[in-house]
């Protein structure tokens, strides 16, 4: 008799578990509650000394169960049996995994999972074939399943750790894909990583096709020390010039302290400031640096750790800084305002930062075309629409994306002949000032507008009194009601454009929502969903894309351009990228500034933008290969080093089964022992 | 009446013509069955002493006057009433019990039963509940009855026990001789048993230990080896019962010879309760016995 695994009958060292336990645990699987052992430790040890071994049928029985199922685990066999493996002589389908996550990129370890891969290679027969998949966040599969060794061993040196995260679900999904067409006998699936923790998604599922067997290659180091810039703050002081003040977040992923670092930071390429950090194991830090003035419309920082350490990727972060960007918004009045009509509006839209609100207020009968056009947002204060050429302009204006905020008071008024823009009729005034007034009854929180109320203590817009209201009969969307039904705000879209109308005042007048804290952050909200003001990113994440065709911050108009622009990368590689309706965004895959501008710009300052790798993926803790292997494996099919030999021999094991019939035998035996030892005392 | 529950009638009607009388004079106020330490009114004559100015005619000794020529007045012994007060362990160990009934539950239905004949006799009743320091205490009055009862009903869960700490205090709060009644399992060596329950003696009270312990805790009939767990320290022990019983018991019998040694040498009433025994047949046994020495002596 032979054994598949010779190694595993050191179990029967187990047969020795009966004794001990008979011995030793027997006695103190009881436990006895008694008042105090004060006697009882007075008595000589030797008498309470383990016990004689009595029942010599029960050992018996619990030896010969340990033996038979260490016997069943080494997996026993035949050797001169006539059952033969029918595919001794088929080749393999072997799909070669070879992770190249930025965590790849630590010392040492890309080397050695190119050697595994290039071993994998070499260990391919002449039947066999193989192919190689590369992966990160994305999965690159590479030549198709061939025998030709050079191919394959090519592929390998080409590859180079990216910037991308490991995940194994999509890589193994692929390969699983690749492999489930093979009608080879034996296929194999080579998965050569690092094997971070944070590259395997628990919550998601993938099982590999039956038979298939996955290796897993290890080749990370038991102990990485690692340190990495994982994000950073941006806070803006507000004065005659805008300055920035950031703090970089630093973490030490490792069991082992950092001692002293720079932690420096580049402006536009040139050095900031430096401030030194040191970092107790598993522990993190903020570096916050001196403010600085913003010198342009936007500035490129990193902040950067110096001296690196093996793991350069997550060394540096960067980030693109704009200037506080302002909404233009046009403030129309009538010619006879109420005397606090704008006040309210005006301080509202001058606290704001992010962005800001550039304010221009004008009389009804004196806004031109070009006022009009020039601003992303026009509020129509208690007033009626312009009217002259002024009329057509704001018509045309709002269709191509310019927002109108339309505040009805008693002084509001919309000729039949005024711009079709309006979300419903204008009625008359309700007076409810002889009561305590009414509330908001209804708001639609999933709006824009009001979004940001939606969370618990995040604002109580029903605490204005609202004592006057127009009525209107909307024929748009309704986004809040007061509490009689009657609308209180509405909206339309009209084009590109969308015109919101209030319908009632924003002074103290007509109600006191001005006077309550909810009120700025309301008025800020409506301009920025009329200006459709997008907040510009100071960075994106490796995997992410990039339309640069989009409109960002306060541009006038919505942009929309389709063709070509032309891409400079962080390697400093020029190229172009074609935006058209179905390709509209640009993915962003090396860390670092990517340029990005129109061919026909020529010397204008081109569109920056700054990409970093995933935080996560710095996080260098391993995890269990194993519960990998039977998370996407049947069960018996997770043993892959084996050779070709050994194959043959595995499968000749495997249809003589022996080692079923020894575990049933065992566990008979130790059900027959259960029965038998719970007999015992009755016996006794 | 919470706490009713703990005086048992099948006891009370048992022991309800005995009296647990002070054989050493007591401090009190009012008649009583108990020796005082004063002369007053009693049928006991205790002695005579010479007339003076102010002493009641009624109690000058005619006939001693026909014999001697001289004013004498006769004194009597004086009967008061006595504090009574029982000191109850509390302490996990008392919470074992092998046949239902622990031995916390057995010393509530004792020092229940204790108390409630200490009032019918007019004594002020009084309770102490303690493991390491004194838990509850309801001083020693003859309206206290129901407090100390309610006090006996709402024992919780309590810690390990000792006796000399939580004793000495008793002695220092108990300013007044009287009776004092210790229930406990004395899970502790003799000599600490005997040098923490000896000062009561010393400062004139009568002292009596009641010493429950459950059947288990005396014959040790466990068969099969087992972890045996201290209720009090947590501590574990393997023990093979059969191979230690014998020595088991003997030390117990030892520690029982010696707690009866030791208090019996300092004039100490020492009983032996076990909870197998119903609490009416051993308090009657162990009164009528306390009865007849007191007559002996």
């Amino acid at each position: 008799m032979t054994f598949l695994a010779p190694a595993l009958l050191a179990g029967l060292l187990a047969v020795a578990i009966p004794v001990v336990l008979h011995l030793v645990q027997r006695e103190r699987r009881v436990l006895v509650e008694f008042p105090s052992l004060m006697f009882l430790q007075k008595i000589p040890y030797q008498s309470t000394r383990r016990r004689a071994i009595r029942h010599w049928l029960l050992l018996a029985l619990r030896v010969l169960a340990f033996a038979l199922m260490a016997l069943a685990f080494a997996r026993p066999f035949l050797p001169g049996t006539a059952l033969v493996a029918s595919d001794a002589g088929a080749g393999r389908d072997v799909v070669i995994l070879l992770d190249r996550s930025y965590s790849m990129g630590h010392a040492g370890t890309w080397d050695r999972a190119r050697d595994a891969a290039r071993g994998a290679i070499r260990a391919l027969g002449p039947t066999d074939r193989a192919t190689i998949v590369l992966f990160d966040g994305e999965v690159e599969v590479g030549p198709p399943f061939t025998s030709e060794k050079s191919a394959l061993t090519t592929a390998v040196d080409r590859a180079q750790p990216g910037s991308g995260t490991t995940r194994y679900i999509p890589a193994l999904r692929a390969a699983s894909g690749l492999i489930a067409p093979s009608e080879r006998p034996r296929r194999e699936i080579v998965l050569i990583s690092d094997f971070q923790k944070t590259g395997w998604d628990r919550s998601q599922d993938v099982r590999l096709p039956p038979g298939v067997v996955l290796t897993p290659v290890a080749v990370a180091e038991e102990r990485r020390v690692n340190v990495a810039i994982v994000g950073l703050t941006i806070e803006r002081e507000q004065g005659d010039r805008e300055r920035v003040r950031l703090s970089a977040r630093v973490a030490n992923r490792s069991a082992e302290p950092t001692g002293e670092r720079d932690m420096r930071l580049d402006v536009d390429g040139r050095q900031a400031g430096s401030v030194r950090v040191s970092l107790e194991p598993n522990a993190s830090a903020t570096v916050t640096y001196a403010p600085f003035a913003l010198a342009g419309e936007r500035v490129a920082v990193t902040a950067r750790l110096v001296p690196g350490d093996a793991l350069p990727r997550d060394d540096a972060f960067h980030a693109v800084l704009t200037g506080a960007s302002r909404i233009p918004v046009l403030l129309i009045e009538s010619p006879n305002p109420a005397p606090d009509s704008n006040t309210y509006l005006l301080r509202a839209l001058g606290v704001g930062s992010s962005p800001g609100f550039a304010t221009r207020v004008l009389d009804v009968a004196r806004v031109t075309p070009s006022d009009i056009s020039s601003a992303a947002a026009i509020v129509l204060n208690d007033s009626r629409p312009p009217a002259g050429a002024a009329a057509p302009a704001l018509e045309t204006a709002v269709r191509n994306g310019v927002g109108l905020l339309v505040a009805l008071g008693e002084r509001a008024a919309w000729p039949e002949t005024g711009p079709d823009l309006l979300p419903g009729q204008l009625g008359g005034t309700t007076d409810r000032s002889g009561t305590r007034g009414g509330t908001l009854g209804f708001i639609d929180f999933s709006h824009p507008v009001f979004e940001i109320f939606s969370r618990p203590r995040s604002g109580d817009l029903t605490a204005g009194r609202m004592l006057r209201y127009r009525q209107f009969s909307a024929s748009g969307a309704t986004l809040a009601r007061f509490d009689d039904g009657a609308i209180a705000l509405a909206e339309r879209r009209v084009g590109r454009g969308t015109v919101l109308v209030w319908t009632t005042t924003f002074d103290s007048y007509w109600n006191d929502l001005a006077l309550k804290p909810v009120f700025v952050p309301f008025l800020h909200q409506a301009i920025r969903h009329l200006a459709h003001y997008v907040e510009p990113k100071p960075w994106y994440t490796s995997g992410e894309a990039f339309d640069p065709g989009a409109r960002t911050g306060t541009e006038a108009t919505i942009q929309d351009e389709m063709g070509t622009f032309v891409v400079i990368g962080p390697d400093g590689e020029s190229r172009t990228f074609e935006r058209t309706a179905d390709t509209r965004a640009l993915p962003l895959v090396d860390q670092g500034f990517y340029q990005i501008r129109r061919p026909d710009t020529g010397a204008g300052q081109p569109a920056l933008v700054a990409v970093n790798v995933e935080p996560g993926e710095s996080d260098l803790a391993l995890m269990d290969q194993a519960e990998l292997v039977s998370a996407v494996t049947a069960a018996g099919e997770t043993d892959a080093r084996a050779s070709v030999e050994e194959m043959t021999v595995e499968e000749r094991e495997r249809r003589q089964a022996m080692w079923w019939y020894l575990l049933a035998a065992g566990l008979l035996l130790l059900v027959a022992e259960v029965v038998l030892a719970n007999r015992m005392p009755r016996m006794a | 009446m919470r706490g009713a529950q703990f005086v048992d009638p099948k006891a009370l009607a048992r022991i309800h013509n005995l009296e647990l009388l002070a054989r050493s004079v007591v401090d009190g106020f009012i008649n009583g069955l108990h020796r005082a330490p004063y002369l007053g009114f009693s049928l006991d004559f205790a002695e005579h002493r010479g007339y003076e100015p102010g002493d009641d005619l009624r109690r000058v000794d005619w006939r001693l006057f026909a014999r001697t020529d001289r004013y004498y007045v006769k004194q009597f012994e004086a009967d008061s009433n006595a504090n009574c007060v029982v000191a109850l362990d509390v302490s996990n160990s008392m919470r074992f019990g092998s046949r239902g009934v622990t031995k916390l539950d057995y010393g509530r239905y004792l020092a229940a039963s204790l108390l409630y004949l200490s009032s019918t006799q007019r004594d002020r009743v009084g309770l102490v509940t303690f493991d390491t320091d004194v838990i509850e205490y309801v001083p020693p009055s003859a309206k206290h009855l129901e407090f100390a009862l309610y006090a006996l009903d709402r024992i919780g869960e309590r810690g390990p026990g000792s006796l000399a700490a939580p004793l000495l205090k008793v002695t220092d709060c108990l300013k007044r001789r009287g009776i004092v009644a210790v229930i406990s399992d004395l899970y502790d060596e003799p000599e600490a048993v005997a040098k923490a329950i000896t000062p009561l003696k010393f400062r004139g009270h009568d002292v009596v230990v009641f010493h429950v312990l459950d059947p288990a805790e005396i014959d040790f009939p466990y068969d099969e080896a087992a972890s045996f767990g201290d209720l009090e320290s947590g501590e574990r022990m393997p023990i093979v019962p059969d191979s230690v019983r014998e020595q088991y018991r003997a030390l117990v019998q030892a520690h029982i010879d010696a707690l009866s040694q030791r208090f019996t040498d300092n004039h100490i009433d020492y009983a032996l309760f076990r909870t197998s025994v119903p609490l009416d047949y051993a308090l009657f046994k162990y009164l009528s016995l306390r009865e007849r020495l007191s007559r002996v002596r």
